[in-house]
């Protein structure tokens, strides 16, 4: 005798223990929040293994070198917007537009590039001021905006 | 006209993502979706090696992993002609928002591409969508 056939997703999803979606997106909402709350400390840990990759990394380095740095600058990035830490994702979004390969021959990457370093210890630390990382950002800005590409200069 | 309840509990997820906050983040999610199993790995490898275990139902992949990419793994799921990985629904997460990746994605067989930053209701709207989508059920989210 044949075995009856599995049931489809949407056939298991109208399962005996359905819930509202509502009341499921409400209480995921509430457990994202309850996790973003312990994002300060990873945030810390992450820009210290940034620290560690940039002080390895040069002009010369291999595409795939610089890659794999753009890949942890743009996962903190994402990952501190999605916990609404919106600091650390301005400055690591900045640092992002500074590591566009046309950039890459610039003079002043690499001071570019531990500026935004000092910013996000500064936006993962305890004692930073909002006024202060307000002033740190409009600097960030005018220095990226300020980046030759090709590598010439200002 | 979309469904308005659900029902996770028999649901099998798998995750794929080697940033361990958002992978916390997603399981704590679909823990609250009320769903019945998630696992998680870090890299592709360890995704095939859990897929050959046992076939989830949905699995959550980033699409930036550090042994190759969700990418690699999207072909390794569909271009399979040994029948080693059933066809299952694939949702991409990824910090890149660009049409070319999304296209990239789609045409490689994601079913769905979620751009983080994402939200609680943002997930479950992917997921009603590739669950919806099996039976040709709109869902407008």
């Amino acid at each position: 005798m044949a075995s009856a056939p599995r049931p489809t997703l949407l056939e298991r999803m109208r399962g005996p223990n359905a819930r509202p979606i509502d009341l499921l997106v409400e209480r995921g909402t509430a457990s994202a929040a309850h996790i973003a709350r312990h994002y300060q400390g990873f945030a810390r840990a992450r820009v210290e293994e940034i620290a560690r990759r940039l002080a390895t990394l040069s002009g010369g380095a291999p595409d795939a070198e610089w890659q794999r740095f753009c890949d942890m600058v743009q996962d903190l990035r994402s990952s501190s917007a999605t916990c609404g830490d919106e600091t650390v994702s301005w400055v690591s979004g900045s640092w992002e537009k500074a590591l566009d390969p046309q950039f890459r021959g610039e003079p002043r990457l690499m001071a570019v590039m531990q500026l935004h370093l000092d910013a996000l210890r500064l936006a993962v630390s305890e004692n930073a001021g909002g006024a202060e990382l307000r002033a740190l950002a409009g600097q960030l800005e005018s220095v990226v905006k300020s980046l030759n590409p090709a590598g010439g200069t200002a | 006209m979309g469904p308005d309840r659900a029902d996770f509990t028999s649901f099998d997820f798998l995750v794929v993502e080697d940033n361990e906050f958002l992978s916390r983040l997603i399981t704590e999610i679909l823990h609250s979706f009320g769903a019945g199993r998630i696992r998680q790995v870090q890299t592709a490898e360890g995704a095939l090696q859990e897929i050959a275990v046992h076939a989830p139902d949905i699995i959550f992949c980033d699409w930036v992993l550090p042994d190759s990419s969700g990418l690699m793994l999207l072909r390794a799921l569909r271009r399979d002609n040994n029948g080693r990985y059933p066809r299952m629904p694939v949702i991409v997460v990824s910090g890149h928002a660009t049409d070319d990746h999304v296209a990239q994605a789609i045409g490689e067989g994601a079913d769905s591409y979620v751009v983080k930053p994402f939200s609680a209701r943002t997930l479950m709207q992917h997921i009603l969508k590739v669950v919806t989508r099996q039976e040709g059920v709109l869902y407008l989210g």
